[in-house]
């Protein structure tokens, strides 16, 4: 319709006169409004379908969600590989830990907010144990801390340090002080509120592992 | 007016329908929004010798609502860069879910618009929409016409291939022609992204 044609409105009385005769079947009248706002409903669903659909990841998402593998053969006992850009693009800490950092992370700590790991969401289930991994000495978390999403640094050393005199190896996050012990398990009263997550993966051999994927999904 | 379909719409209250009044009553009170709907929309009375060459105006409507919806949705996996323009235009044709469909709703709707523009300006002629008092709806209305046209051409130029690439060497040719006298605006240079960056 032309907006502006100076078609001239009928007078109101006129409008409001129409509406109350008794010359008007409302049950029709409702039916139709009814059917109209149904049909109308279901072309705005269907509608929605291409624009809602083209939201799912494309094949180019999916590949970058591809499960990676990371060649462990050159990681030295107490070091840490990484952090390496692998599994959807997250940072991936690969750490190798000295027998006695195993012993350690065993020993019950009530420094940390959550030693038993019970948010399901921050691990597999075959990480929920005292090392947060499938086998004690290799630990494998994304290295995203859980605060703001910074990168944590790994502080591997049994030794003092600036943030904590009695350093038993682990992270710190550099923006907000946030740690975490060898086993990527949060340390009471810091701004990170979680764990770092461990992610899925599974051992292909001895010295390779697949990000992404368990015993269970593969 | 509006009173008298307030209380026809009171006679029958089920709980939606008097959540929604309350809802509607409550907005009313703050903004005309009902009021103003049935003044540009459900009693904006027409009329009823109105025929098809009328449709035309609404209809242009319908497809500039496509237009801004599909071409908001394409925004969201296009590359706006020299570089990586063609291969998200061909991104969005064979990877993104439904990408296909947005891209030709937006390229065909783009060409709808100037079908149902060009039929709504006939009937303009035809009828004498453009005589005394309605001088200035028609130069609105052109110069509404122009800016679609400059619209047109600036989404034609996006996907950058071939087409996109002359088109613009001609469109830009136009206008240093309109002023040969003063240097070109493109200092010289081939119509390429960098050469837009170097001024």
């Amino acid at each position: 319709m032309s907006h502006g044609d100076g078609i001239a409105q009928p007078p109101a009385e006129q409008l409001a006169g129409s509406i109350d005769t008794g010359s008007i079947n409302k049950q029709r009248r409702y039916f139709l409004i009814g059917a109209t706002a149904v049909v109308g409903a279901a072309g705005v669903v269907g509608a929605a379908v291409p624009f809602v659909a083209s939201w799912s990841p494309s094949a180019k998402a999916r590949a970058l969600g591809a499960p990676a593998t990371i060649d462990i053969s050159k990681l030295q006992t107490g070091e840490m590989l990484g952090p390496t850009p692998a599994w959807r693009g997250q940072p991936i800490f690969v750490l190798s830990r000295t027998p006695e950092s195993v012993e350690t992370l065993k020993v019950a700590n009530d420094n940390l907010a959550d030693p038993e790991s019970t948010n399901p969401e921050q691990q597999p289930a075959f990480a929920q144990n005292a090392w947060r991994s499938l086998r004690p000495e290799i630990g494998i978390y994304v290295g995203l801390c859980t605060h703001l999403g910074c990168s944590p640094k790994y502080y591997g050393k049994v030794q003092p340090e600036p943030f904590d005199p009695d350093w038993k190896g682990g992270f710190f996050c550099p923006c907000h002080g946030s740690r975490f012990d060898l086993a990527g398990r949060v340390v009471k009263s810091v701004p990170a509120p979680d764990n770092l997550p461990v992610p899925p993966y599974r051992f292909v051999s001895d010295t390779v592992v697949v990000i992404g994927e368990d015993e269970e999904t593969a | 007016m509006s009173q008298a379909q307030h209380s026809h719409g009171q006679q029958k209250p089920g709980k939606v329908a008097a959540a929604w009044t309350g809802f509607m009553s409550w907005v009313d009170e703050r903004f005309p929004l009902t009021e103003t709907f049935e003044y540009h929309m459900s009693h904006y009375w027409a009329p009823k010798n109105f025929n098809f060459w009328y449709f035309f105006g609404v209809l242009s409507m319908v497809v500039l609502v496509n237009q801004l919806l599909t071409g908001i949705w394409l925004t969201m996996s296009y590359v706006p860069s020299g570089a990586g323009a063609f291969a998200s235009v061909e991104y969005i044709m064979r990877d993104v879910e439904y990408g296909w469909l947005l891209r030709y709703l937006h390229s065909t709707g783009a060409s709808a618009f100037f079908v149902v523009v060009y039929l709504h300006m006939f009937r303009a002629l035809m009828y004498g929409s453009y005589r005394k008092p309605r001088e200035l709806l028609w130069l609105v209305g052109m110069a509404i016409f122009i800016v679609l046209m400059a619209e047109g051409f600036f989404g034609y130029l996006l996907p950058w291939a071939n087409m996109s690439y002359w088109g613009a060497q001609v469109i830009v040719s136009l206008s240093a022609r309109c002023r040969s006298s003063v240097q070109t605006s493109w200092n010289g240079c081939a119509v390429t992204s960098s050469c837009r960056r170097s001024r």
